[in-house]
């Protein structure tokens, strides 16, 4: 079965190079045939990479440590949960999940188009092929799964400790599925330059491919900082790492390009801008790959360095930005807009004001992350750019943002009146002082925080009282109940209200980063069983743990060390907390698993940072050992992991296709002109957005 | 019909206290609290400003404050306890890299090569505003006629009434009329 997984492996490179060439040949001459064969190529390179995926799970659920890829990532003892997740757990085998994720929404795409956008669809075929035979090429040349050992092993390495968690099996798949997804924008926008069609046609087909990646990026990020929160023991959930870092620059530039792409649609501005937003997205979604797997900056999130990997995605990124930039300039008269904006009072210069702020967080963030290669190969010392260099430079840019949520959806378009001004807005300014007055009376002095609930209070108001004026005049025109004009509102504006939940979900998002301002710490060293120690929460209540004793005992694939706090909330019984130490088998190191208590407005959060006499506990000549307990109280995070929840909600609600109008009974409109005509829905989306 | 403006507007002003109302919940806080329990050493504020600035030797990529080594622990403690002593942000930084490294620096500095870190993303919002307001003032020079009119200009009015039967329009589906 290995052995046809390498085989597939070498003819999808084949097929994809073939294909991509009859592809670009067959749009450029108006061959159907060569065309044809490009875009089945397609899907035949998928079928090929799911041939080498499912050799590649096979030999790990076979142990078939002859493999140095399964040797190195997997052991006998690993569950086949761990041992499928293998597929995507070492450098290897990622890039494989890489070019399989590609070619499924690759396939997907051509199939979608069989009778649509016929002129691009070659040239999208070709760009999506040369995209997969660069990876495909990377995996036969220097990073094959396949590879043999001058031996087999009787066992592997096994998976790394800290990959051992849930969320760690559905991080890099999820950004994996955001990275890929946004290839396929990225192809037809890379089509339209290549025949010039640059009307909107190539924005409206790629734009749920755009929201998808946005949804799997946003994801797939989340899911990360739960990792890291749950996983990594230090308590916190994002640390402005490298690798972080990386993941966060596609999606900052995508988030522009999912708001600048309204203006294109609606008033045909910012062509060229959409244009460079697409292909820039896209490359930092290959620097993301390269980041991640050269090894060239230090992270704790990368793949060991690997020199020729880097070489090779360096080489692929400059071709991707030299090409971009020469179609872009070669196209340029026909991305000139077509309109101009009347006022700096209006909603396109909200946007285009937010496109600013997040093309400059981007830069800035990507500049704190090459800084210290740029440091040491220029100024000839490495200067180390870490934490609070990424806060102090991104929260302003942040909390601008979180304003303009609240002022972009509502201003109208082209000139706002005063009228429209005061209308909009002066109940969210109200709420946003009161909130700032209430918060400050009480206590709080913390800038960031103040202005984050403020700025929070006003943009939550501005979405509650748009949702509440559509209702309102849904059932006064068409005499429905609130419940149900509320649901057809929705339904009939998926995009516009899905945007708004995403936006409540965000400020939600932004508050609960605002609690870390008040984050409490307590270290405890050299606690017996029967001693107890208090922390004060910002909340007011008080938390009593007692240290019960440890618990040793053999898991699957290794030792569990865990330590029992009973806790009590304000004198009241609170439940019992293990958080834990494990050592495994096949690696030599200790992973900790915290303890977790959380309720709605805080998490308390346990690490056992060290055990006294782990020897003794082990042997059993001591079961009482002293324990070393970090103790955090993380105020508000259970909003950010609830931000996440509703902006997702809220993405799947935009993503939802709109039911057409020819679906609704003529008898239940009021008016003429009920006839169906789905296409007017996403202009009238467009009119409303 | 009723002005449906008026109502709403009221209802929201309702809905926007209830939603002060719940945030106000969260002025429960005290941060007082948190304040004194990270005081609770002496010129620990001192120890944390260093220890939030500088990287840890022992755990490659991670900052000293997060480090979950033994070492790191015990090199916190030192930097707690040369604090309660009476030393500055400062001179623990100094001390903490005179004995491990410069490059244990987490943060550049705001002087000398490290300005550079500092400068760049600032100037470079300010150059791309300036760039933006630029061309679209241009644009909208363009779009002016020579007498000063608006191409298409129409009255505050005008607009307040297509914004109305916008809304109208999009309440009752966005059909054709």
């Amino acid at each position: 079965m290995t052995q046809i997984g390498e085989i597939a492996l070498w003819v999808a490179l084949v097929l994809s190079v073939w294909g991509a060439g009859a592809a670009f040949i067959g749009g450029r001459t108006r061959r159907g045939d060569l065309a044809l064969s490009g875009e089945r190529s397609v899907v035949a390179v998928f079928v090929l990479l799911v041939i080498a995926s499912l050799a590649l799970i096979a030999a790990f659920l076979g142990d078939e440590f002859q493999y140095q890829y399964v040797a190195g990532y997997s052991n006998r003892d690993l569950s086949t949960f761990y041992k499928i997740s293998g597929l995507w757990a070492g450098q290897t085998g990622s890039l494989v999940f890489w070019a399989l994720l590609l070619s499924f929404f690759s396939s997907l795409t051509i199939l979608q188009n069989r009778s649509k956008n016929r002129e691009l669809m070659p040239y999208v075929a070709g760009t999506l092929l040369v995209v997969l035979s660069f990876f495909l090429i990377v995996i036969v040349s220097v990073s094959n799964p396949f590879t043999l050992l001058p031996f087999a092993p009787a066992d592997g390495r096994g998976l790394n400790p800290q990959l051992q968690n849930y969320w760690m099996t559905i991080h890099p798949p999820t950004l994996y599925l955001g990275f890929t997804a946004f290839t396929i924008p990225f192809a037809f926008g890379v089509a339209a330059l290549l025949t010039g069609r640059l009307d909107t046609r190539w924005i409206t087909t790629t734009r749920r491919w755009t929201i998808l990646s946005w949804f799997f990026l946003t994801n797939g990020i989340i899911f990360g900082m739960m990792w890291a929160y749950v996983e990594l023991g230090w308590g916190g959930y994002w640390f402005w790492d490298p690798v972080e870092n990386a993941s966060l620059l596609p999606w900052l530039t995508a988030t522009a390009f999912v708001h600048s792409v309204m203006l294109q649609e609606k008033r045909g501005m910012l062509k060229l801008w959409n244009m460079l937003l697409v292909l820039g997205t896209f490359l930092l979604c290959i620097f993301a790959t390269f980041l991640t797997r050269s090894g060239l900056i230090e992270s704790v999130h990368t793949f060991a360095q690997n020199l020729p990997i880097a070489y090779i995605f360096l080489g692929f990124m400059s071709f991707g930005i030299v090409l971009s930039a020469a179609l872009v300039y070669w196209r340029r008269d026909q991305l000139m807009p077509d309109a101009h904006m009347d006022s700096f009072l209006s909603r396109e210069a909200a946007f285009i004001g937010n496109n600013l702020l997040f093309v400059a967080a981007m830069f800035a963030i990507l500049w704190g992350t090459i800084f210290p290669l740029i440091s040491e190969g220029f100024l000839g010392q490495k200067i180390a750019v870490g934490p609070p260099f990424f806060n102090r430079v991104t929260i302003p840019i942040g909390l601008i943002l979180l304003g303009l949520m609240g002022v972009g959806p509502v201003i109208a378009w082209r000139k706002a009146s005063r009228r429209n001004l005061q209308r909009n807005f002066t109940w969210p300014v109200i709420v946003g002082l009161v909130t700032a007055a209430a918060f400050w009376a009480s206590g709080v002095r913390h800038i960031q925080v103040l202005l984050t609930f403020s700025l929070g209070a006003f943009t939550m108001t501005t979405i509650v009282v748009e949702f509440m004026k559509g209702t309102r005049a849904r059932a006064v025109i068409e005499r429905e109940g609130v419940a149900l004009a509320f649901v057809h509102m929705i339904g009939r504006n998926r995009r516009r209200y899905g945007g708004y939940v995403v936006h409540a979900g965000l400020v939600v998002m932004f508050m609960g980063f605002a609690g870390a301002a008040y984050e409490v710490e307590k270290e405890v060293g050299g606690m017996l069983p029967g001693e107890s120690t208090e922390i004060r929460s910002p909340f007011g209540d008080v938390y009593r743990l007692t240290y019960q004793g440890m618990s040793f005992y053999e898991h699957t694939n290794g030792y569990t060390f865990a330590a029992s706090m009973e806790v009590e909330k304000n004198g009241e019984p609170a439940g019992i907390m293990t958080p834990m130490q494990r050592s495994f088998n096949q690696r030599q190191e200790i992973n900790t698993e915290v303890g977790i208590r959380r309720v709605w407005n805080e998490d308390l959060y346990l690490i056992l940072a060290g055990i006294d006499d782990m020897a003794g506990i082990a042997q059993g000549t001591n079961p009482t050992p002293a324990a070393t307990l970090r103790i955090l109280i993380n105020p508000l995070v259970p909003w950010i992991w609830m931000g996440g929840v509703i902006m997702a909600l809220g993405t799947l609600v935009a993503l939802w296709p709109s039911e057409p109008r020819g679906r609704i009974p003529a008898e239940g409109r009021h008016g003429a002109g009920t006839a169906a005509r789905p296409e007017r829905e996403e202009e009238h989306e467009l009119a409303t957005a | 019909m009723k002005s449906p403006d008026r109502a709403s507007i009221r209802s929201a002003l309702a809905v926007s206290l209830r939603v002060a109302g719940a945030l106000l919940m969260l002025c429960i806080a005290h941060p007082e609290a948190a304040e004194s329990q990270r005081q609770a050493r002496p010129n620990a504020e001192e120890a944390e400003r260093a220890i939030q600035q500088l990287r840890s030797p022992y755990c490659p990529g991670l900052m000293l404050e997060v480090c979950p080594s033994a070492t790191a622990a015990a090199l916190r403690d030192s930097i707690y306890d040369l604090a309660a002593e009476g030393a500055t942000s400062e001179e623990l930084m100094d001390w903490m890299l005179a004995r491990h490294g410069e490059e244990w620096r987490g943060v550049p500095e705001s002087s000398g090569r490290g300005l550079l870190a500092w400068l760049i993303p600032p100037l470079a919002l300010l150059l791309g505003a300036g760039a933006v307001f630029g061309w679209l003032r241009a644009n909208r020079e363009d779009a002016t006629l020579p007498g000063g009119e608006e191409v298409g200009g129409i009255t505050d009015a005008d607009r307040d009434r297509i914004a109305a039967a916008l809304r109208e329009w999009e309440a009752s589906g966005g059909e054709e009329a």
